[in-house]
């Protein structure tokens, strides 16, 4: 069994709410003035930094009192889109569509990894930075490859977490970040939330072997969309062999957050309300991710 | 854990398949064209080679031969080989068409599973010029959870975003890509892909082209563009890289270091070089391909990489036994170290 990792933290900004993960009900409904530029980056922050690249910032700055400067600390960041509207700008002006101007400054903004990198920089986390794109798992694999390295040692913290950020999408842009650690947190400041051990990630239902199916008793939830057939797959395996277990998908989520957001968003939740059982996560790029979650608290 | 590269594969401005880079064999290197005749970019070079439009501006084309080849090179047959792809910038073509496609260009690797049907998970690493480095990291813990093996695919495709925004760096040279040359004055970029096929284990395999004893990995923290003037990172994830490989400096005989052909990069990189391997590090051992194909972004380190399993292989025929240094750096402070070995079995000898 793997040995758990701790999240002690939890932080989230998206275009409509700033702070920790509340009720999804309370995402919804503020207004857009959600990252002042200034306060955050300075005066000339907004000349270096996309939007995408300020949600990162904004999320990680969320997460107080945090020790992490060091080698032994490093950045994991899932996303799809953090280069997008940089990109798609620099291909109007060199196609001369449109007049915008993009410097030499705001270029670097064109590389996805430039999110990770920029909160690499602020914190001065010298240990690795990763960033894996590909679809709405891409953080959950962020959170995979750090667990492996503060179980290995390798590194003592860690910041996770996705941003996206989708010019045509206004609303369901965002960040959230976790702060996680190899051992458990307790003091006037911080208490970890939740205890993380991840178990298995394989590919849709070929690798599905009953062992992966936790001992009776344990609560069982599953993430995923209604309707996507890989999620209609694992329940049908799931009632076939008579496990008990609760299918948790908030569609007012869908309301708040991109596609690419939703499933990370959703466990987020789980580990700020916290909830103890055996979580799969079930993603349409065709993968399941399984995690035992404990709360900290118990 | 030890790893193993039993099939490779590749593509680009030497032209398809490994036995291409022979090219490299020879002393003279290729020139770079100029990267579009009509455009913004008429003044910058690239490496394409003879790649049609089509196939260079095509992530998901170059990464489907490449993983083809390295797929057909080795025995291995399973219905649980992982992939990850190692890219900079995707498809490019979903950013840079004028049908403003909702595509993700990061969906190539989903893609490339479903046509290669090799039963896996997937991964995308998106960590620039390191991608590929970074990637081994992760073949290295899916091998570790089970799966038979992993294909390790770096591709980066011709696009004009991303030569823009060198452009606008300034860090292009108007000539040719001179890695450690006096007269360098930037980087030339090029397209391709490579593949390696992983195992965990030397048994019952095909061929073994080289072993890959460690692999590590940092960050600068210091710029987003630019590397630290010291290259304390660099040189620590050196000697992280030799204490997981069991090996000291004096046991390192072959270098290939990422070397862009920029002022900075090249400099601090040299400089580290040759103060770590103070006794082993001469011209003759340095491997300097980016002169041959051009810096190809997020492929780049998997072009190193293949490279490094060709000559190990045939270090080891010759029963020679040579450890190699492969370095790749990346915007945003990237930096990736990994040490890969001649193979040889039990039944071997090696001098």
């Amino acid at each position: 069994m793997n040995m758990p990792v701790y999240v002690n933290n939890v932080s989230y900004v998206t275009g409509a709410y700033e702070g920790i993960v509340p009720p999804v009900e309370l995402l919804m409904g503020r207004g857009n003035n959600w990252f002042d530029a200034e306060k955050y980056l300075g005066k000339r922050g907004h000349r270096y930094f996309s939007e995408s690249v300020k949600y990162t910032l904004a999320a990680s700055m969320g997460l107080t009192a945090i020790n992490l400067e060091g080698n032994k600390a490093g950045v994991f960041i899932g996303t799809n889109s953090v280069d997008r509207t940089t990109r798609k700008e620099l291909y109007c002006q060199i196609s001369e569509v449109n007049d915008q101007v993009i410097g030499a400054a705001y270029a670097p903004n064109c590389s996805v990894n430039i999110a990770a990198g920029a909160v690499a920089q602020k914190y001065r986390l010298k240990g690795p930075s990763f960033t894996f794109t590909g679809g709405g798992d891409a953080s959950l694999m962020a959170l995979w490859k750090a667990q492996k390295l503060l179980q290995s040692g390798n590194i003592t913290s860690a910041l996770i977490g996705q941003v996206e950020s989708y010019r045509e999408q206004q609303v369901g842009s965002g960040s959230i970040m976790w702060h996680l650690s190899g051992t458990k947190v307790k003091n006037s400041e911080v208490n970890s939330l939740a205890a993380v051990c991840r178990r298995r990630w394989v590919p849709g239902l070929n690798m599905f072997p009953d062992p992966m199916l936790p001992s009776q008793g344990t609560p069982i939830y599953v993430i995923g969309k209604k309707g996507e057939e890989i999620l209609e797959r694992f329940i049908k395996n799931l009632e076939q062999t008579s496990t008990c277990y609760k299918h948790v998908w908030n569609e007012s989520v869908d309301q708040v957050v991109c596609a690419d957001m939703r499933l990370f968003t959703i466990l987020s939740m789980f580990v700020m309300k916290p909830v103890s059982g055996s979580v799969f996560v079930v993603s349409g790029n065709g993968h399941i991710f399984n995690f035992k979650l404990n709360n900290c608290g118990e | 854990m030890a790893m193993y590269v039993t099939g490779i594969g590749c593509i680009g401005s030497l032209g398809e398949g490994v036995q291409s880079l022979a090219a490299m064999d020879s002393s003279v290197v290729p020139t770079p064209g100029t990267m579009f005749t009509e455009s913004q970019l008429v003044d910058t070079q690239f490496y394409q080679g003879d790649l049609s439009n089509d196939i260079a501006a095509s992530s998901y084309m170059m990464a489907l031969k490449a993983c083809q080849e390295a797929l057909n090179d080795s025995a291995v047959e399973s219905n649980n080989i992982a992939l990850v792809v190692a890219t900079g910038a995707g498809d490019t073509d979903t950013i840079e068409s004028d049908s403003n496609s909702s595509d993700s260009p990061y969906d190539v690797t989903s893609k490339l599973m479903t046509a290669l049907g090799i039963g896996g998970v997937y991964a995308t690493v998106s960590n620039a010029c390191s991608s590929a480095g970074y990637a081994l990291s992760v073949c290295e813990d899916l091998l570790e959870e089970g799966h038979a093996a992993v294909l390790l695919c770096g591709v980066e495709a011709k696009s004009i975003t991303t030569q823009s925004a060198f452009k606008l760096l300034l860090v292009l040279d108007p000539i040719s890509c001179r890695p450690f040359s006096e007269d360098r004055k930037g980087t030339v970029l090029g397209c391709g892909a490579a593949a390696l096929l992983l195992v965990g284990s030397a048994l019952n395999q095909k061929k073994i082209y080289a072993s890959i004893l460690g692999n590590a990995l940092s960050c600068d923290a210091f710029h987003l563009t630019a590397p630290e003037p010291n290259g304390t990172e660099m040189r620590r994830t050196i000697q992280e890289a030799l204490d997981k490989s069991s090996l000291s400096p004096a046991d390192v005989k072959m270098f290939i270091p990422h070397a862009t052909g920029t002022a900075l990069n090249d400099k601090i990189e040299k400089d580290i070089l040759k103060s770590v391997f103070f006794d082993t590090y001469s011209v003759g051992s340095i491997y300097l391909i980016k002169q041959y194909i051009g810096h190809t972004g997020g492929a780049s380190a998997a072009f190193s990489y293949v490279v490094a399993s060709m000559i190990l292989y045939r270090f080891s025929k010759n029963g020679k036994n040579i450890n190699a240094l492969i370095n790749c750096t990346a915007f945003g402070g990237n930096n990736s170290s990994a040490l890969f070995s001649a193979y040889f079995s039990k039944k071997m000898s090696k001098n």
